[in-house]
């Protein structure tokens, strides 16, 4: 509860930033509603149903922002939607890297596949399962050379984006 | 005319076929998943018969259940829309023998030309042009040796298939049994007949199809031409009508192949003539899809007809009392697909729940969805949402046309193919000719979101996460600060 105290009540919060659409997770902070990014400063500002973000290049309206989960937004502006990750700092600390830990369906569909057991080893690259999606097959590959711990999904299940469908273990290579 | 039809899909061409049905006042009968029980065609309908589970084998692929249902109720034709089981021979022969019409072709019509390798031998005894390939059912190891004879690329298509599925492109011959076996699972998935066949892939060509129909009188009707070349991975997302790559001479010798072609198998009810057209104009026989189209309202502008009034009555029997010089061609039409997917991300699937949804409107503009506010996208079914067509006197107006309707849409909750679509039709490319149907896939970073708006949206995503007690609420002014950390502290990690 100490942390809660601490950054409850500072007025500056920092948060980490990946757009699905670039390269780059970066960092901004946010300090009385103003957002700075590589010193570019960003106000937000709320006009009834809609929000409003202004740039030094301008005014842009922001149709919708939709909370996905998982840190997950979906932001709606103008013609165009994109994907943003953003978790604020302090959580960071505390999360462990799922990624490597968990195999997780990258969109929703039904478990096609399995082409694993329990204890068995994949290589980095190796096709795990295959998820159907809009009829399309999904391979699902492994990224890095594992142990299988758990299989926690079953096949023709229906599954969820971000759901996490394989346990395992990475293995270090010598 | 039938007394009672039933519509053996789903969706936006559910919706269409029931519309007609209302016109003619003959009473629809639907089918209907659990999951699609809310969506308005089924709404709309007179009956609905819900199927046993959501998965497409357990639904409306699930003739052996439905059909006798279907008799029960009383129904005396059976419109099978597209996809699903809308090519399927079985099918067309079970719904014959529960004493029901079928709206659409013979069941010989459907043996010859869905079948990939059978419609290229009647195209060769009809004098339709053709690419080089195979006119048999081979295995991989088979095909290999057929493919490096022809020479790289070819392509490999599902000889069930249609609709892009089950189509793949092979550059070389080293991964050529992986990918062959790729395509083989995929047409197992989606047609239920794991053969496919080969042929030389054109790198540079457009994509011009004839929408037919075939009269019981023998003789063959055709609508006109339409450019399908905007696709994304093998699947079209824009279309047009009349063809603006095509003179009208160039379109007047494709309609006359294509008419002889449906004359020459006895095609009966409306069915499209496929072919690819290189830089020289040559057209290249693909197939015939023995279906209404996707893409038929373009076809539907420019001829001020419904194909699908036209097919009811072919099927019942009674030939429309038209000829060809009936059919009169005017303005033009562009059809764009709005599909859940994200077009900056390769197309990734984005199935989930609209929010919110509001479609354009006005003269001249016509959106066929089944989509309102609230409805899903379950990832068990195809990801159309909505066809946006605009039509007017020439195709640089039916451009702007659709622009603004497209700017207008407003659809929040899943990525949409809406800015992409927008872009292409704005860009130099489009509007001067230069693309053919590889423009999307060999230039996936031609069209993009502004730089600028991707920091926009990050401000953005910001400005929420920040206020996450507060996202249901209504009370903008709610002092955050003292409690906004407990509440993730509380909710997510202690």
């Amino acid at each position: 509860m100490a942390l809660v105290l601490h950054y409850g009540r500072s007025d500056i919060l920092k948060f980490t930033v990946k757009n699905e659409l670039s390269e780059l997770e970066y960092q901004v902070s946010k300090l009385n509603g103003e957002v700075k990014i590589s010193d570019v400063p960003y106000v937000l500002k709320q006009l009834k149903k809609s929000l409003v973000v202004i740039s030094p290049k301008g005014e842009h309206q922001i149709n919708r922002v939709i909370d996905l989960g998982n840190n997950l937004y979906r932001v709606h502006l103008g013609l165009y939607t994109v994907d943003v990750n953003v978790k604020p700092q302090t959580l960071l600390n505390f999360e462990k890297t799922d990624s490597e830990k968990f195999v997780a369906a990258p969109i929703s569909g039904v478990v096609t596949e399995i082409n694993v057991e329990e204890g068995n080893l994949v290589e980095k690259g190796q096709t795990i399962l295959m998820l159907s999606a809009m009829k399309m097959e999904n391979e699902i590959k492994s990224k890095v050379k594992s142990k299988i711990i758990k299989i926690r999904c079953v096949l023709n299940e229906q599954v969820n984006v971000g759901d996490q469908l394989i346990e395992l273990e990475p293995i270090e290579d010598d | 005319m039938f007394n009672s039809v039933l519509i053996a899909n789903r969706g936006e061409i559910a919706l269409r076929i029931l519309t007609t049905l209302k016109e003619l006042n003959i009473e629809s009968v639907i089918l209907s998943s659990p999951i699609d029980q809310e969506t308005l065609p089924v709404k709309l309908a007179d009956k609905v018969l819900v199927l046993p589970g959501n998965l497409p084998s357990e639904s409306y692929l699930n003739y052996k259940y439905f059909l006798p249902l279907a008799r029960e109720l009383g129904v005396d034709a059976v419109h099978p829309g597209y996809g699903f089981l809308s090519e399927n021979s079985h099918f067309r022969d079970a719904v014959g023998k529960s004493k029901m019409s079928f709206v659409g072709p013979t069941k010989l019509n459907m043996e010859i030309l869905g079948d990939k390798v059978k419609a290229r031998e009647a195209a060769i005894r009809s004098g339709t042009p053709l690419l080089p390939g195979v006119n048999e059912i081979l295995e991989a190891e088979e095909l290999k040796e057929v493919a490096k004879n022809i020479g790289f690329p070819v392509m490999i298509k599902a000889a069930a298939g249609g609709g892009g599925r089950g189509i793949r492109v092979v550059e070389n011959e080293s991964n050529f049994i992986s990918v062959c076996t790729q395509a083989q699972n995929e047409a197992e998935m989606a047609f239920g007949d794991r053969r496919v066949y080969l042929e030389k892939f054109l790198t540079q060509a457009r994509h011009i199809e004839v929408q037919l129909l075939g009269l019981n009188s023998g003789s063959a009707l055709h609508y006109g031409e339409r450019d399908c070349s905007i696709q994304r991975k093998n699947q079209k997302i824009i279309e047009e009508s009349p063809s603006p790559y095509l003179t009208k001479k160039k379109a007047k010798e494709i309609h006359e192949i294509a008419t002889n072609l449906a004359e020459e198998v006895g095609y009966i009810n409306a069915g499209t003539a496929e072919f690819l057209s290189d830089s020289d104009r040559n057209f290249y026989f693909m197939e015939v899809n023995t279906r209404i189209q996707v893409e038929h309202p373009v076809s539907e502008f420019v001829t001020n007809s419904d194909l699908i009034k036209q097919q009811l009555l072919i099927a019942s029997g009674e030939d429309p009392d038209i000829n060809q010089k009936d059919i009169k061609f005017k303005g033009h039409a562009i059809e764009a697909r709005v599909y859940a997917e994200n077009p900056y991300l390769k197309f990734k699937p984005s199935p989930g729940e609209i929010s919110e949804i509001e479609h354009p409107n006005g003269n001249g503009i016509r959106v066929d969805t089944h989509m309102e506010n609230g409805s899903t996208i379950p990832s068990f079914y195809d990801s159309m949402i909505s066809k946006v067509i605009s039509y007017s006197d020439s195709r640089m107006s039916a451009i702007n046309k659709l622009s603004l309707a497209l700017s207008r849409y407003k659809i929040y909750g899943v990525h949409t193919t809406i800015p992409i679509i927008y872009q292409i039709i704005n860009s130099e490319e489009f509007k001067t000719q230069k693309y053919d149907i590889k423009f999307l896939d060999s230039n996936p970073n031609r069209f993009q979101i502004p730089k600028e708006l991707l920091s926009i949206a990050d401000v953005a995503a910001v400005s929420m996460a920040d206020k996450i007690p507060d996202r249901e609420s209504k009370n903008e002014d709610c002092e955050e600060d003292n409690w906004r950390w407990s509440y993730i502290m509380g909710g997510q990690i202690f």
